[in-house]
């Protein structure tokens, strides 16, 4: 029987491995294109398969990082990268234990009204005079303050609250603790996964959105963050230079440089965060 | 508790940088935006000398630009004291501008797609007349002439509003093939000109060739998942000297003959579709040609991998990236192409220049902070100075005169001219989308666009074995230059309205079976494909498109009249 | 659910407090209040009272929701007008549901549209949970930690790929002549011609599907993690004692532990059933198939917002809104029924 098991086991570990192999490939691949793409000679890289740079040349980072507005634009993206999550945390981390507290008066209305939210959209214009009469139009804080409110978020700690039996915060309210003390106090160390997976969502998405700068920023060069100059970089039509000809403003090597210093921050953020994920030994000794 | 302390102090602290760090710029901003529209009246008065920053929002580029760092900008920092600042844009301009529109947050001048939009800022009452400060002008009024009744047309007061740039320029030209020329100098320098001439020709070429430096060769390429490059396979129907493709939206055809609108489908443009379905039965005709993007098919250009592209035109061909490479002799020249129909009737190749250009229309909004100093530069960019220097840039910099006065690009300038960077540094590109070019008005004879351009040394020799001196030599010996005068920019159909509904509709018809018709595998089979779209076509009531043309055409031609 | 009910009883007492009043005058008025004061409304001041930490703690996040959420809603108005970009939407004239009805007459091109519409979103909604889901645990059982962790931050990288540059690299990989996997297939002698991934009807839904199944893994992921990491280690060791080896734990242990999450992610993904990404299906859609990859948002893309038709463009995102809401209700409601779980 142990033997059978252990056997089994083994198997299950190798094709555990391989499988993680694969993923690894199949999600590097991209990366070693991009990489090997912007480190490339622009005259020997063609078409097809690359898997590593053909010939050797730092001209697309040096394109890339040549102007002084891409370290500004950079700043920028950290900065929102840093307040958003935390604001986000703040807001959606206490809604979201609000609305397990089944005693709570309206509770289920609370729970309707923000999780609607998530499927409505009231369209582009509308949307845009709300922000211009709450004067955030070229503002830095038109980044921070509507995603303040992350629903889904919101739900996902919600639900994993729930999870957590009730005896524990039954018992500190014998105790006599506010509301508030029990949620910092108690509940918010004991969500630690979830607030860690949420934060990143939240700092992904920081780092990832353009839109916003896009729609409320375009005039405010300022505060343009990395993401939207690699978008303009990406998006940019080729320019019509005169007599029919037609040049590309960003070159793909370029473009690749630029996606490479896009992507390098999940390498800062993620093993931060990771140790939250792996294994569950926090809670077991919290409730222990 | 502490680690709440600690996270409130963390807070207030990156708080305050944020704030440190971007109130101080952005409330700049926001204040030029608010005071803007309460100085406009009293703008007279400013002082001249003060220092003018306009933000003027521009498709492409990648970072802002200043213009006074650029040439054309340093000579209008210096004499008006104006600086451009360019900031880019991509996305959905016409939705962006909307949203400017609709929320009043628009810039001081901005560029607008298309007279519907002029019309809807008008409507909105966001443009600012130029009529007031026409009176002092030394240029505009003068190099516009023509145009300026047109523009006003647009307006229910009869007032300018706008102007537009790229204007008095060619804006049909023939159709060009980019060719390999070390193929054609294999098969012993056939002049291609017919469709059967290039169907041979690839063929041949193919055969002896189905690799390129171990890579797989293309027949014919063009950029089919482009927005643009769809049309492609029916550019050879307008390569006569009868139709003329009118709209972005390449759902009506115009005849020069008739001068009238025609309804899209036609015996032409089947014929163009065949040819491609003849290129696809050989084998010739890239597979991949859906698939690609403009910037994938650049790749295919610069290796040589493809051996023709038709409509090179549209820009893609890409010499220098040959020589560098080492391949030079693979250096593509221009080629001319006509239906075998058309070459049978021997019929010409049309140039058709349009003096309008609303597509690229730039406005004064209201929220101009100095209209008149924006007048100012406005008018001298219509001088001859400020056209040269706009489109040619610097002369000693960027151009020479030889013996005979004839302006010719610097060596600088000719090796850099593809370089994005140079191109951005010298910045007569955005220059000329904002404050007018004009594109065919000669001054000491020459345009004010330099277009001499220098050859390679293989170009030369090609060129000489067909006895040009461009490498679209065979259209200025054989063609006809006819100056159609053109309405289409003047004629806007309400793309919301049912008939602007039902263009889309065609369309999307066309580009959603023209690709059936193209991959057809017999030539039973085009034309049983060709028969169900001509079915389906018809039902869908093409005339009642067409009538709408003609009828606004009719308007248009009756306001024309009275203006005259 | 008692205390609630409770609170239900207390209000609607209240209520008729007032009623009562109007009917007979003053004296009950004043008797009635007084009885409401000492009982009923006593305890309800008391409950808001009791937790007036908690409505402080909702109290930012109910404000921004208003501000950034419902109170831009009265831009739906345009649907029912006849809004033209640049004149005042008040002064519109009004049309009544005309929107609504073209959306709906618009005959077998809205059936197709759906068709690709629902079997993209839903098999990738399905292949995208169960994937992730599956992924968080192999990950969470790998022996190697170490290769773990560069395997979950690898993971995240396609994420952060714009669709363009992906469609380069899609292209260079899967291209019909070009690409480096059909290339290869023809080189061996596998086949004589690549095969057209891009550029096939055939093959359009499974690349629609397998691209976002296969950006979004990484994040995905993350949520299933975190729940694995939720789960108390003394499931694991009673398992163990009752002899459950690697995949028993799984199936016992991890799995149903995982579900109330799953199921949440499915509840709040239904509601974006009729969402597509357009940047995705804008590159991915070329002449060859469009008739299986045209989407319902790139119809409204290009009917809508492209033609400046934002009154048609408002009509259906009513619509879509209000299909989401039924479906994400529905969806609720089978959940509590059946798995005691919901999210509303």
């Amino acid at each position: 029987m142990v033997g059978k098991r252990s056997v089994n086991d083994l198997f299950f570990d190798i094709s555990d491995l391989l499988l993680m192999i694969f993923t690894f490939i199949i999600m590097a691949y991209p990366f070693i294109y991009i990489l090997s793409y912007s480190l490339s000679d622009p005259l020997k890289i063609t078409t097809g398969l690359v898997l590593y740079p053909e010939g050797f040349s730092l001209d697309a980072y040096k394109a890339a990082l040549g102007s002084p507005s891409i370290f500004h634009a950079i700043f920028i993206s950290i900065l929102r990268t840093t307040i958003g999550p935390i604001f986000m945390i703040l807001v959606t981390a206490m809604a979201g234990y609000c609305i397990t507290r089944e005693d709570m008066k309206g509770v289920r209305i609370f729970r309707k009204y923000f999780v609607y939210t998530m499927y409505i959209s009231a369209g582009l214009i509308p949307t845009f005079l709300v922000i211009k009469a709450l004067g955030l139009v070229g503002s830095f804080w038109i980044y921070i303050l509507p995603s303040s409110v992350s629903v889904f978020n919101m739900v996902l700690i919600k639900s994993f609250i729930e999870s957590i039996p009730k005896s524990l915060e039954e018992s500190a309210m014998m105790d006599g603790a506010n509301d508030f003390y029990l949620f910092w106090r108690i509940i918010f160390p004991i969500c630690t996964p979830v607030i860690a997976a949420v934060t990143l969502f939240g700092a992904v998405g920081q780092w990832n959105a353009f839109m916003d700068t896009q729609i409320y920023n375009t005039m405010h060069p300022e505060l343009f963050t990395l993401q939207y100059v690699l978008y303009l970089a990406l998006t940019t039509p080729p320019m019509d230079i005169g007599e029919e000809m037609r040049i590309f403003i960003t070159p793909k090597a370029f473009r690749m440089a630029m996606t490479v210093l896009t992507i390098l921050p999940i390498l800062a953020i993620y093993p931060v965060l990771q140790k939250y994920f792996v294994g569950g030994i926090m809670i077991g000794a919290v409730k222990g | 508790m502490k680690k709440i302390k600690m996270l409130v102090l963390l807070i207030t602290i990156v708080a305050l940088m944020s704030t440190a760090a971007c109130s101080g710029k952005s409330n700049t901003g926001t204040t030029s935006t608010t005071s803007a529209g309460t100085t406009a009246i009293a703008s007279t008065s400013a002082a001249p000398q003060e220092e003018y920053v306009i933000k003027v929002l521009f498709e492409g580029g990648k970072t802002v630009d200043r213009s006074d760092l650029q040439e054309a900008g340093k000579v209008i920092k210096e004499k008006f004291n104006i600086i451009f600042e360019w900031v880019p844009f991509a996305g959905n301009y016409i939705e962006y501008s909307n949203t400017l529109l609709a929320s009043g947050e628009y810039p001081e001048l901005m560029i607008i797609r298309g007279n519907d939009q002029v019309k809807n800022f008008i409507k909105a009452g966001a443009l600012l007349p130029l009529d007031d400060y026409l009176k002092g002008s030394k240029y505009f009024t003068e190099t516009y002439k023509v145009l300026i009744p047109f523009w006003r047309m647009i307006a229910p007061d009869n007032k300018l509003y706008k102007w537009e740039t790229n204007v008095l320029r060619t804006v049909g030209v023939p159709t060009e093939v980019a060719v390999r020329s070390d193929l054609l100098e294999e098969q012993g320098w056939p002049l291609l000109r017919s469709t059967k001439d290039y169907i041979d020709f690839l063929k041949v070429a193919k055969e002896k060739h189905p690799t390129v430096d171990g890579k797989p060769s293309f027949g014919m390429v063009f950029p089919g998942a482009d927005i643009a490059g769809i049309w492609f396979p029916r550019i050879v129907a307008f390569t006569g000297d009868t139709y003329f493709q009118v709209n972005n939206d390449h759902n009506i055809v115009y005849n020069l003959k008739t001068q009238q609108y025609e309804n899209y489908l036609n015996q032409s443009i089947k014929e163009s579709l065949k040819f491609f379905n003849d290129l696809h039965q050989a084998g010739i005709l890239d597979d991949e040609c859906f698939t690609d993007t403009y910037e994938i098919l650049t790749q295919k250009l610069k290796t040589g991998q493809a051996f023709s592209y038709i409509n090179s035109r549209y820009g893609g061909v890409d010499n220098k990236a040959l020589i560098d490479s080492g391949h030079p002799e693979m250096q593509y020249i221009s080629m001319p192409i006509q239906l075998a129909s058309q070459v049978e009737k021997n019929e010409k190749a049309l140039t058709v220049t349009s003096i309008f250009s609303a597509y690229e229309s730039v406005v004064m909004t209201k929220n101009a902070k100095y209209p008149e100093r924006i007048f100012q530069v406005l008018d001298w960019a219509a001088s001859d100075e400020g056209q040269l220097l706009i489109q040619s840039g610097v002369e000693g910099v960027d151009y020479l005169r030889d013996e005979n006065g004839i302006r010719y690009r610097t060596e600088e300038m000719w090796t850099n001219w593809q370089n994005p960077e140079y191109v951005l540094k010298i910045g007569t590109w955005q220059f000329k989308t904002l404050i007018g070019r004009i594109a065919t008005s000669p001054v000491d004879g020459q345009a004010y666009g330099i277009k001499k351009v220098t050859n390679t040394d293989r170009i030369k020799e090609a060129l000489n074995k067909y006895g040009w001196t461009e490498t679209s030599g065979w259209f200025n010996d054989k063609n006809s230059f006819v100056y159609a005068a053109l309405f289409d920019s003047m004629i806007s159909i309400d793309p919301a309205s049912e008939t602007g509904r039902l263009g889309i509709q065609i369309k999307e018809l066309i580009n959603n079976e023209q690709t059936g018709l193209i991959r057809a595998s017999s030539n039973d089979e085009f034309e049983r494909l060709w028969t169900k779209l001509m079915n389906d076509y018809n039902k869908l009531n093409p005339k009642s498109f067409t009538d709408a043309y003609n009828a606004e055409l009719v308007k248009v031609k009756s306001a024309i009249d009275k203006i005259k | 659910m008692g205390i609630e009910d409770s609170y239900d009883v207390a209000t609607n007492a209240h209520a008729c407090g007032y009623i009562v009043i109007r009917k007979t005058g003053r004296e009950i008025m004043i008797k009635t209040r007084q009885n409401i004061a000492l009982t009923k409304n006593s305890s309800w001041t008391n409950s808001l009272y009791k937790h007036r930490f908690l409505y402080l703690m909702v109290f930012p996040a109910v404000i921004a929701t208003i501000i950034f959420s419902y109170i831009p809603l009265f831009g739906w108005i345009i649907a029912f007008k006849n809004y033209r970009i640049g004149l005042s939407i008040w002064k519109a004239p009004w049309t009544g549901f005309y929107q609504f009805k073209r959306f709906f007459i618009q005959g077998d091109d809205l059936v197709n549209l759906l068709r690709n519409t629902l079997i993209t979103n839903i098999s990738s909604l399905v292949f995208s949970l169960v994937f992730a889901c599956a992924f968080a645990i192999l990950l969470s059982e790998l022996r190697y930690k170490k290769l773990g962790k560069i395997v979950q931050t690898v993971s995240f990288f396609p994420f952060f790929i714009s669709w363009v540059t992906i469609y380069t690299i899609l292209h260079a990989l899967f291209a019909v002549t070009s690409g480096a996997v059909s290339m290869a297939l023809v080189d061996v002698g596998l086949l004589k011609k690549g095969i057209n991934f891009l550029g096939d009807e055939r093959f359009s839904w499974v690349l629609a599907v397998v691209v976002q199944v296969w950006k979004s893994l990484g994040c995905n992921s993350v949520i299933f993690l975190a729940s694995i990491s939720g789960i108390p280690l003394e499931q694991y060791e009673a398992a163990e004692i009752d002899g459950a080896g690697r995949c028993g734990k799984i199936y016992y242990v991890t799995l149903p532990n995982l579900m109330p999450t799953l199921i949440v992610l499915m509840i709040m993904n239904i509601g974006w059933i009729l969402s597509s990404n357009l940047d995705l299906f804008y590159l991915l859609t070329n002449p060859t198939n469009r008739r299986t990859m045209e989407v319902l948002d790139m119809y409204i893309y290009r009917y809508g917002l492209q033609l400046n038709d934002f009154s048609y463009a408002t009509a259906i995102d009513i619509i879509k809104t209000v299909v989401g809401l039924i479906l994400v209700t529905s969806a609720n409601a089978l959940s509590r029924m059946y798995t005691g779980k919901s999210i509303l």
